[in-house]
């Protein structure tokens, strides 16, 4: 998005409980958990930037796209230094997180194994496309590439998923 | 949101890809049986990313002892000066409280929202983790070029390596790929390009042109002495 977007009333930081929703982008995004804190404050940063000197039409939508952005940002400008999959099994150590039914937490566990194998672009795209719901045109709108860029690297990414959802008998 | 860019990479027209973009299919592919694996596919992504993202949500970020990079990984040093243009946003560790000071201060000049690059002021921090996981960096004027999808060949007379210091008059490359959000534009022959390869093997080659090479070359110059201290084979699965 190269152009202020006015519009909104919702003028204030990021609430408590939509920075887990911001985590969440961060991690899947690939930001390693040791950093998931400087991360936030990045996202805190630009929306308080943005409160003061303009308003959006979307503040959720355009959290994410901040959000997914500095995953970006932060993914290639650093070793990776854990598997998404991995930090998933370990939140699921007993006692440590209340988890989602079975199927959910097998789809959780490959969808996370295959993000790992994403480039840090595809990760983004499906977090964005699927995980905060923006449409293709939104998507192509807030990263300025053409939708048939997104488009085709969506179809890539998903087209290998639905070969290993299917092999685990998930779809 | 910024003008809709159409084109690009031409998509396969087929089943999945209406269930990506949630188009109505046409009416001989609706009721297929290929139609409704897309669906499955795609909805099966939609709850595991929800469930995905339930459980990252509630969970305590605190620092992980597996996790935490090796003495000598670039990771910590990884980190882009603010001011540059193109793609990457890299991370400053302020404290929330700090910044809001500072971005008081900037904004009281008229900063107005950029999407693509919000609220980069002018501190410098380099990124020698990044240059020091880059294979080849290099400059030059592109003598050809070819398209695949979204994906570049490009071959340069190379007038000025980063990295490493010397390198071939001509370069090849392939699977470059033009950065997502940045200002850069498809190459042409003549055109004045930067190449970052930062894993030829996996096809991880970015492409700048434009605006993006002297700012990506920028913070790349300021990185590259710090990044000669960092061991390259802690880059390994970048």
């Amino acid at each position: 998005m190269r152009q202020p977007v006015r519009g909104s009333q919702e003028d204030d930081p990021p609430r408590e409980e939509d920075v887990g929703r911001i985590r969440a982008v961060l991690i899947m995004g690939g930001v390693p958990w040791q950093d998931l804190d400087d991360a936030v404050q990045q996202v805190r940063l630009k929306l308080l930037e943005r409160s003061s000197a303009e308003t959006i039409d979307n503040p959720a939508a355009w959290t994410a796209v901040v959000a997914s952005r500095i995953a970006v940002d932060w993914h290639r400008g650093r070793r990776r230094t854990e598997q998404l999959r991995h930090r998933i099994m370990a939140l699921r150590a007993p006692g440590v997180a209340e988890t989602p039914p079975d199927r959910d937490r097998d789809l959780a566990l490959v969808v996370a194994g295959e993000l790992d194998e994403l480039p840090a672009d595809q990760r983004q795209l499906l977090v964005l496309r699927f995980y905060t719901d923006l449409t293709v045109p939104q998507i192509a709108a807030v990263l300025g590439v053409a939708q048939g860029t997104v488009k085709s690297r969506l179809h890539n990414a998903i087209a290998q998923l639905r070969v290993r959802l299917s092999a685990k008998g998930l779809v | 949101m910024s003008q809709v860019k159409h084109g690009g990479a031409t998509p396969p027209d087929d089943a999945l890809m209406y269930a990506i973009t949630g188009e109505q299919p046409p009416g001989s592919l609706a009721r297929t049986e290929e139609m409704a694996e897309a669906t499955a596919t795609v909805s099966a992504l939609r709850q595991g990313l929800a469930a995905l993202g339930a459980e990252l949500a509630a969970a305590t970020p605190e620092p992980a002892a597996d996790s935490r990079p090796a003495p000598n990984a670039p990771a910590p040093a990884g980190r882009r000066p603010a001011g540059s243009s193109a793609k990457r946003i890299w991370a400053r560790p302020w404290a929330l409280s700090a910044a809001t000071g500072v971005v008081a201060v900037a904004l009281a000049g008229g900063y107005a929202l950029n999407m693509s690059d919000p609220g980069d002021t002018s501190d410098s921090r380099s990124l020698p983790g990044a240059v020091a996981c880059a294979e080849t960096i290099a400059v030059g004027n592109v003598t050809s070029v070819s398209r695949q999808g979204d994906r570049f060949a490009v071959t340069l007379d190379a007038q000025r390596y980063l990295k490493p210091e010397n390198g071939p008059a001509i370069l090849s490359v392939g699977d470059a790929q033009l950065p997502l959000g940045g200002s850069s534009t498809a190459p042409a022959e003549g055109d004045r390009v930067l190449v970052v390869v930062h894993d030829a093997a996996k096809g991880n080659v970015d492409l700048f042109t434009g605006a993006d090479i002297a700012s990506e070359l920028g913070w790349m110059e300021k990185a590259l002495p710090d990044s000669r201290s960092i061991d390259p084979t802690d880059c390994k699965g970048e």
